[in-house]
This record gives structure tokens, sequence and C-alpha cells, in this order.
């Protein structure tokens, strides 16, 4: 009864690392896939090792049969054939390790995103393959699978760090240095990312989407996410809502107005109504959580930069309906 | 009275602790100061235990409320910044201070005045540093501290200033004790012990001496920029104007890596002198183990940038340092196989003390080896700051710290206070530790390969990350119920112990040649040593000298390498100066939070105190002072 | 052995305050060198990234800071000959050779002042001048500690309290001495000169 209900709470917790959506194991790009075979090699040893000592231990101190047969001689020999042993094993960690190197189809090349860290948030910036910018958005990537893309990572704030588990490690991003990360999305699929260094306050929510699809439909919704903004008559009262409440003043939506405060800066809203999720992949974007998120940001993430916005019911309607529209 | 019980008496009153508490305050002798580093240092330990238990609180389900943001990044801070500063260095320096002059034979340490100056520099910085978590405005920017998040534009407030003063505390306190047992070890051994003679846990504190001396000055001069920058307006950290981000990394790692092995060397170094005692057998392997010891030491300033794969250095850059960090497993190996065999060849009694030995070999076997996992480049840029490396850290310093550590408390308890801890309970202890340490972190291997990141107060439900974390916490309050497990013994054993005579354990080194607990001398007669286990000679030991003087302190001194005898050299006695000291060291540091002017009004104030600490007393012809 | 006719004075490496001595010299040296490598860390990092030519504006006269080594190293013989003339018990010379010693700091300290308020860039301008400000207020604090812990060496010097026998103090202090002079030598050639070669 012992011993099977431990081999349940064994398997079950072996069982769901392999679960959740920020699970390295998912292994959707080529880097990811290589951690994964180092690791299955790195924890075959490791394993090894653990019961060689484990058993040496435990038999050495339990052992009844204390004759005088191993002395020095015999314990100096075992201590030889350890070193070569314990020294083998590191040579071939080394080796897996520096032949991993950077896998097949690292390109060289223009960066085709810039993201940039800021506080708690990732703003995005797109340009062509020939290097011309094209638009800003923020916390939700969009890639195309089946080719290698190159990621410039900066920050103008604190030091981050760019990590989406399911295809490639982490690259920090510091102030005053370029870091490139290179990835690449086997299939179609949302992969989650989070930030991986410590950021401040709202470190442990500042999170990402990165949506890998087809060729064809990453050059549609580049287009797409180019066009600016173009004032409706239902949206009138949304959209005067957006100014006058001082939206405006940290969010821009191209074509509606720019945001103009430095330091407290926010994402760019202008195609907000595409994205799935809202503050940093906090919550689900939809009407119920974006005006609770509106009317109260620091009860869900205190300390974090945006203040709370008062608002009608009315008022709230109108521009919850504009927002969403904007897709 | 015989001649024996004049000298003794002589002896008593050279030595004595004078009465009252300003008497305490002015105590030098490094009986004392040892004891009092243990037990602030344990104090400090489990005042973090409960920080990290409030973490595993807020952490046990997803979308806690219990902490909020603000504090959680306080707590983690602490928690981490007291357990490396405020325990981990301190103890070790404690028990080295306290057993290092006893198993070398000398009287005292080699400046007493010096140790009583670095232990109340010590308090200071602690009470500082948990001062400032009450009043909520502790260090919340990590035990590392990374700027430019720690710099003043990101970090306004006070709480990064008590941060740097706080190190600084703690850097002028290690520094001090360092130098102090370096020469202690080096000049002060017992006429006859050469260094081949010298006891391995004597060794293993020499070794973190030195590491000490030459790791510190990174954070030093990281801290002094840091203080600067944020207190002046210096620019070192200024990418815009010259300065770097990663110069903060290089200095605090610089300083970071070696301190794990500052910490871990003389828990080694301990197991290194329990095992052979309860396997009656000498150590197998000593020249290895000392040579291994003195391996780490050095290999271990070579490991730094490992914290700092993921910052975009060059891939060559990360290659030597990956091997490297993969290289020094070799040392500790060696040391885990002369351990064994000792084991294997000996005749084992299963005490308390040699049990928390065997589990600390396993945990920190396992936590070895995730350390050459995550030694690996590509796969640290999947693990780094994730919940696997808190699983492989505290798997090494739980593992190879504080199981050593507590191992050598049950061992060395009976010389300190005179009583042998409860085995019963310190048994139930060991076991519960062991238990819910392994349930409490192992799951956090899971946890990182989920991608959960660390230092983050909460997670989202969706995560999947709630049921791993709600075991982990359920181990973290076994593991506490462990430790009061051991709060409880030492008021048994207060009460109800049983008295051990000068060598219950039939051990083989100098100290449990002087009484349990020692007097402050020490030894009636500083001894002639002619053997490593000089206790398991044959031979009665035998005074090494006649005619030191018994109504002041006075102390042998030998050459370094092979113990011959050289000198006499008289002690200082007790005195206020180096409470004074450390009150204007104090104001310096603390003030500086304030205002730079505290600084420049203290230096005057530290000069004051140190004319007043070397002000020769009348007669002058005593040759008591310099 | 019967120890009981030998002296306890010891100004020498018998004594544990050499050694400590010693410590506190190494202590301060890595120091230092951590400051010059961070120095020259930053200087490689600036110039591989293009981010600021290093020094990124004037670079000082030398004229104050080697007129300073100058002084320093007559500090620096000062005390030795006056160690000399104490192990000849010519203690009152070697008294009045510490106040030529205190003197001629206080003047490295004055032209300190004067350089430092000279100098063509104030501390928060660039790394570069922050090195500058911060390497030579800490040498200027040390120098300062020197002359009030000769000063008091003199005056225990003139009261007699210094002997042939009894002179450890003096010893310490003279090698103190000789470390802030030599400390001084690289941390000048680093700031002053090597900003003057660009490689």
């Amino acid at each position: 009864m012992k011993f099977g209900s431990t081999l349940l709470l064994i398997l079950t917790l072996l069982f769901s690392s392999c679960v959740g959506e920020q699970n390295f194991f998912a292994g959707k790009g080529p880097q990811s896939h290589e951690i994964i075979k180092l690791w299955w090699t790195l924890f075959g040893i490791a394993s090894f090792v653990t019961v060689t000592v484990s058993f040496f231990l435990v038999r050495g101190a339990l052992k009844k049969n204390r004759d005088d047969s191993v002395n020095d001689e015999a314990l100096g020999k075992g201590l030889v054939y350890g070193l070569i042993g314990t020294i083998s094993l590191l040579l071939v960690i080394i080796f897996s390790t520096l032949r991993l190197g950077h896998p097949p189809e690292y390109s060289e090349g223009n960066f085709e995103l810039k993201v940039v860290g800021k506080m708690w948030w990732w703003q995005a910036h797109y340009y062509d393959p020939e290097g011309n910018y094209l638009f800003e958005t923020a916390n939700e990537i969009v890639i195309p699978t089946g080719r290698p893309i190159r990621i410039k990572l900066v920050s103008d704030t604190v030091i981050h760090s760019f990590w989406v588990p399911a295809l490639a490690g982490k690259v920090d991003m510091l102030p005053g240095r370029e870091n490139f990360l290179v990835v690449k999305a086997d299939e179609e699929g949302v992969f989650r990312g989070q930030c991986a260094e410590f950021c401040g306050t709202q470190h442990a929510l500042m999170s990402f989407y990165v949506k890998a699809v087809s060729e064809d439909q990453f050059s549609k919704w580049k287009e797409k996410q180019g066009k600016k903004y173009k004032r409706i008559k239902s949206h009138a009262l949304g959209e005067r809502v957006f100014i006058n409440s001082g939206c405006v003043k940290c969010h821009t939506i191209r074509g509606l107005g720019v945001a103009t405060d430095a330091k407290y800066y926010g994402p760019d809203l202008t195609h907000f109504g595409s994205r799935s999720h809202i503050a940093a992949a906090t919550y689900p974007n939809n009407k119920g959580h974006l005006g609770g998120w509106i009317l109260d940001p620091q009860g869900a993430k205190p300390g974090n930069y945006m203040p709370a916005t008062p608002l009608s019911g009315k008022e709230l309607n109108a521009l919850l309906e504009f927002l969403e529209a904007l897709k | 009275m015989t001649p024996e019980e004049i000298k003794i008496q002589e002896l008593e009153k050279a030595w004595i602790n004078p009465p009252g508490f300003i008497g305490w305050l002015r105590i030098v002798n490094q009986t004392n100061i040892g004891i009092r580093y243990i037990n602030t240092s344990l104090i400090f330990f489990f005042m973090a235990g409960v920080l990290g238990g409030i973490m595993r609180a807020q952490l046990a389900a997803p979308e806690n409320e219990l902490v909020g943001p603000e504090m959680f990044n306080q707590i983690f801070t602490v928690h981490g910044t007291a357990m490396m500063f405020l325990f981990a260095i301190p103890m070790v320096e404690g028990l080295g201070a306290y057993l290092v002059p006893l198993m070398i034979g000398t009287r005292d340490l080699s400046f007493p005045r010096l140790s009583s100056f670095s232990y109340f520099v010590f308090l200071i910085g602690g009470v500082t540093l948990f001062g400032s978590l009450l009043l909520q405005v502790a260090p919340n920017a990590g035990w590392f501290n990374y700027v430019p998040l720690a710099l003043k534009e990101w970090s306004v407030g006070k709480n990064i200033d008590v941060y740097a003063t706080v190190i600084t505390f703690i850097e002028i306190s290690a520094l001090a004790a360092a130098v102090e047992l370096i020469v202690t070890i080096l000049k002060q051994r017992a006429p006859g012990m050469s260094m081949a003679k010298m006891p391995v846990f004597v060794w293993s504190i020499l070794v973190m001496a030195f590491m000490i001396v030459f790791a510190m000055p990174g954070v030093v001069v990281g801290s002094v920029m840091l203080a600067l920058d944020r207190l002046v307006g210096t620019v070192f950290f200024d990418a815009s104007v010259g300065g770097d981000s990663l110069l903060w990394q290089h200095l605090f790692w610089w300083f970071g890596h070696p301190e794990v092995y500052i910490a871990f060397l003389p828990a080694a170094g301990v197991v290194s002198t329990v095992i052979p005692v309860f396997c009656r057998r000498p150590l197998y392997g000593h020249t290895a183990v000392v040579l291994s010891m003195v391996a780490i030491g050095i290999i271990s300033f070579g490991l730094w940038v490992h914290h700092m794969f993921t910052t975009g250095i060059p891939d060559q850059a990360n290659a030597f340092f990956s091997v490297a960090s993969a290289m020094i497993a070799i040392p500790s190996g060696i040391q885990i196989y002369c351990w064994i065999a000792t084991l294997w060849t000996g005749r084992p009694k299963f005490t308390t003390a040699l049990l928390w030995c065997m589990g600390f070999v396993i945990v920190f076997v396992v936590g070895g080896l995730t350390g050459v996992m995550v030694a690996s480049v590509p796969f640290d840029k999947q693990t780094h700051d994730t919940y696997f490396v808190v699983a492989h850290f505290h798997y090494v310093l739980i593992g190879g710290v504080v199981f050593p550590l507590f191992g050598g408390v049950y061992y060395w308890w009976p010389k300190f206070t005179g009583k042998l801890l409860n085995e019963t309970l310190g048994k139930w202890n060991f076991w519960m530790v062991l238990v819910g340490f392994n349930v409490a972190f192992f799951p956090m291997h899971l946890l990182g390969f989920m991608g959960m990141p660390r230092r983050i107060y909460t997670y989202l439900e969706e995560m999947q990350w709630g049921p791993l974390n709600l075991l982990s916490s359920i181990g973290a309050y076994v593991l506490t119920l462990g430790f009061l497990i051991f709060i409880v013994n030492i008021i048994w054993t207060h009460f109800k112990g049983e008295k051990a005579g000068p060598n219950p354990w039939n051990a083989s080194t100098l100290e449990w040649y002087a009484e349990s607990p020692p007097r402050n001398y020490k030894f009636l007669e500083i001894p002639q040593v002619n053997s490593l286990n000089p206790l398991w000679e044959k031979e009665e030991l035998k005074p090494a000298t006649i005619g030191m003087r018994t109504d002041r302190r006075e102390i042998l001194i030998t050459e370094i390498l092979t113990g011959k005898l050289q000198a006499v050299a008289i002690l200082p006695t007790n005195t206020i100066w180096p409470l004074v000291l450390s009150i204007a060291t104090g104001m310096a540091f603390i003030g500086s939070i304030f205002s730079p002017w505290w600084f420049v009004g203290s230096f005057f104030l530290v000069f004051l105190a140190i004319t007043g600490w070397f002000w020769p007393s009348r007669p002058w012809d005593e040759g008591r002072d310099v | 052995m019967n120890v009981e006719k030998w002296t306890r004075y010891h100004a020498d490496l018998k004594h544990p305050y050499w050694w400590g001595i010693m410590g506190l010299i190494v202590i301060e040296s890595t120091v230092i060198a951590i400051f010059l490598a961070s120095y020259f860390y930053l200087w490689i990092v600036n110039s591989s990234t293009s981010r600021m030519a290093w020094p990124g504006g004037e670079i000082p006269s030398i004229f104050y800071p080697s007129v300073n080594i100058g002084l320093l190293l007559f500090c620096g013989w000062s005390m030795w000959y006056g160690g000399v003339l104490i192990h000849k018990n010519k203690t009152k010379a070697f008294g009045w050779l510490a106040v030529a010693c205190c003197v001629v700091a206080c003047g490295v300290l004055w032209l300190r002042w004067l350089q430092m308020l000279n100098l063509p860039f104030s501390y928060d301008q660039n790394a570069y001048a922050s090195f500058v400000w911060v390497l030579s207020s800490f040498h200027f604090m040390h120098v300062l500690a020197g002359i009030l812990g000769t000063a008091v060496i003199g005056w225990f010097s003139f009261k007699g309290y210094y002997t042939e026998q009894r002179n450890l103090g003096v010893q310490i202090d003279t090698i103190y001495w000789y470390y802030i002079v030599a400390s001084w030598i690289p941390v000048y050639f680093v700031i002053y000169i090597t900003p003057r070669f660009q490689w």
C-alpha cells in the first residue's frame, strides 16, 4: 500500500511537469528540442551518480563485515577509478554541451522584430526584412512558422529577460546593450512567455504570448497592424472618453492621439482588439476583465504605473465598445 | 595551595570576564565572542527561515493575497540577504573563531579587540536589516540587487541605501575576522604543529579566510559604487555616459560565487572532522582532502560568469566558465570519496552528528549534480532564473552548509556547554528536516521545467503551478517543525542534559583536551604537539614551555610552516574601545543613508576611537602594548 | 623550552600585528585592483560597443598629481629614515621626522584639493570622471588617515614611549605609509596616463 501510493505520487509529479502553458518540454522549436535532448543526457548521468554515491554511502555505513581486506591501497585504487569515471562523465557533459552550439538554419541578417522591456510590459516594433520600420504593438508577438526570425532585445528601463520556453532559452534585455535571439517555430500555435529577470514590483505578472502563424497570415497581420485608426461616428463617445479621461497621455492610438508621458508611457492600443489578453498576459481580453482593469488596475497588479480611471457606467461601456473594436 | 592551584588562580584572574552588562560589552576573549557569533547567526537563520515560511504561505496557492508584491519583494530580499550575509558567513567564522584556537592549541585569536569589534559591527548590520523590514523600508531588489533597478531612478526611497549599508557592515566584519583567522592559524599554532599536522577543519577555515580576503573586495567595490551613484550621483552604472549595468553583475558575482564556497568549505571541514570520530579511524586521504579544499578555493574564483550566461556575453567566454564550473565537481568528488572510504573502513556509531553528515552527502551530491547541469550553457538558458535554480542552490546550501553545521552543533555542543544534546530528539530533528527539506525543494525542479520564474510574488491559476507549490509549502512546514525540535532539544538539554567530560566522543583533536566548557585560558599549559591526531597517540601531551607568565594574557608564536617556537606575545585584556569603534562605524554608514556628512563627521570619530583603542596603558615597560 | 627570559617586544614578523597590517594591505590592494579592473572593463565595453569614446571628455592635467608623487615619496622616505633613527634610540629625531612627514602630507592634501576644484569635469559627467573623483577622494582619505595616525605616533615619540626596543607602532605606521605611497602609483598611472594613449 505504501509502495503503491509512493509510486503513484512519483508518477503524478513526473507527469505533471510535462503539462502547463510554459513548459519547456513542449519543444516547439529547434533550440528547445536540442535542450530537451541535452536534458535527458544530463539526467541519465546525474541519476547514475546519485544512485552510485548513495549505494556506497549506505552500504559503507551499514555493512556488517569490517575486516581489514579493504586497506588503504585498495582505497587508493578506488579513488583513481572514481576520478577517471568522474572526469569521463564531465567530458561527456561538456562535449554534448559544446556540440549543441547553434541549431541549423541559424540566420544572420536584419532583425524583423525589436522588443523593448518596459515596466512591466513588452513593447514590440516590427520591421520588414530590408530593415524599414513598420509599426509598434505590445505584449503579443506574431511570428511566421517554418523559418527563423531574428529578434533584437533591448531595454530603456531596467534589466528584463525575454523567455519563451517552448521555443528557446532566454536572453536578457539590458539598458545600453543590444542582444539578439533567433527563434523558429516548427508549427503553428500560441506559446506563452514570461519575464525572467527580477525587474521590480510587478515582475511576477509581466508575461506575453507568441503566436506562430503561416507566412501568409503573418504578412496579412503585419499589413493590418500597420494601418492607422479611422474615426467612426458610432465610437464618438468612446473616443471622447479615451481622450478626456487621460488615457491618451500614456496610450497611443495611431490616428486618434499620441502618448506624451515619457516616463509612464504605456502599450500602443491601435489594434488592441486583436489581442487575446490584456495587462501583459494577465487576463483574457474581454469586456468584463477590461472593465475591471480600467476601473482598478492597482487591485489587479499593485504597484504598476496605470492609475485608476473612475468612469460612469455609460462612459465605461462606450470605452469598452470602442477598445474592443480596435481589431 | 599547590603551585598548580596558584597557577590556575592567576590564569583565571588574568583571563577573567568582567561582571555586569558593561563588563559583558568589554569582553574580548574568543570563547565568548565565538559563542556570540554562533548564537546570533542561528537567531538570524531562524528569522530568515520564518521569512521563507511566509513566502511559502503566499506561494502555496495561485493568486494568493496573503502578502502583496511590495512586501513580498522585501521579504525574499531579506531572506536571501540574511541567509547569505547574516547566517552563512558569520556562522562559519564564529565556529572558526571558537574552535580554531582550541584546535591549534593557543589561548585566543591574534586580535581579540578586533574580534569584538567585528562581532558588534555584524550585530549592527543584522539589526539594521531586520529593523528596516519592520519599518517596511527593507531592501527589495533581491539579495543580488541588480542595477539599474537598484539605482535611484528606479528604486526611490531608502530601501537600497539600507542594502548598501548592511552589506558594508558585513564586509568590514567578515574581512576583519578573516585576517584574524589567517594570522592566528599561521602564527599561533602549538609548538610542533606543522602545517601537515594541522586538523582538516583548521585548513578549511584557512582556505575560507583567504577566499574572503580576495572575494569580498568585489562586492566592496560594487557596493561603494552603488552607494556613491545613489548618494552623490556618480555614474558607474549608467550606460548613457560610459557606465554599464553588467559591471555590477561582474563585481557582485566575483564575490558571490566564492561566497558559496566560503560557506561550504568549513562545512566540509566539519564533515571531515565528525565522520572519522564516529567511524573510529583517522580520515582517509587527509592530504587529498586538504588539496581538494585548496583547489576548490582557487577554482571557485574562475566561475562567476556562470550567473550571467543569458546576458549576451560572447559564446567563447561562456564556454570557459561553463567548463570551469563543471570541473569544480572533481575536488568535491574527491572529498566525497574520502568520506565514504572512511565510513566503509571504519566502525560507524550512528550519533545525530554522523547522521547529519551522511544526509549532507546525499543532498549535496544531488545539488552538485543539478549544478553541473546548469553549468551547461544551453540548459542554463532554459533554467536560469527559474525554480530549477532555486531547487539547485537550496540543495547545495541546505545540504552542503546547513546539514554539516547542525552536525557540528550536535558534535561540539558538549564542548560549548558541558552538556550533551539529547540523541532521541536529535534524530527526530534530523529525519524531519531531511524529509521536509526534500518535499519542500524537490518539486521546485519540476516547477522550473514548467516555466515558473524566480522572485515572483504570485502566479496565475492557469499556469497549473498550484499543486506542486502547495506540496512544496507543506514540505517547508515539516522542515520548520524539524527545526523547532532542535530548539526544543536545546531547551531540554539546558535543564536535563547529560553532563559531558572533556572528551565524550573520544575524539582526536586538541579542543577535546580542554575542559567542557573550556576555561577562558583554554589550556593550563600549551602542549607540544607531535601528531595529526594528538589525543589518539599513546603518549600523554606534555607542556611545550615553562616560563609563560600567568598574570597577564600571553600566547606562543610559532613559525608558519614548521610550527617551531619563535616568540612569546602579549594579548590585550577586556576593553570598551571595540564597542566604541563599532558605534562610530555604525554612525558613519547608517548616517550615510541620510546624508554624506554623517560619513565625513564619523571619519574623525573613528579616528578618535582607534586612538583610544591603541592608547598604551601605564606602566609602559610592561611590554603590554605596541 | 624555558621562555621566562624571552623578550615580549617584537617589532617585526614575529608579532601578529605585523601580519595584521599586511592583511589590511592585501585587502586594500585587492580593492584597488578591482577598481582598476572595472575601469578597464568599462573602457573595453565602451570601445567595443561604440557607446562612448573613452574617456568621454577632457583628460585632467598631470601637474599636481605628479608633484604629489614627489611629496608622497618624501613622506615614505621620512618614515623609513625615522625607523632607522628609532633603532638607534634617537626618539626625538624620529618625532621631528614624523612631524615633517605630516606637514608634507598636508601639502599633498592641499594640492589635491586644488586639483580637484579645477578638474575639467564633475563626478556625474561620465564614468571616467566618476573614477577620477572617487579614486582621488579615497586616496585623499587615506593620506588624511596617515597624517592623523602619524601625528599620534610622533606625539608619543616625543613623550618617550617609543624606544629602541618598543617601537612596533612606528613599524606599522611606516609600513602603512609605504602602502599609501605605493598604492597611488598604479592608480595615478591608470587614470592620468593611460587615457593619453588612444589604442
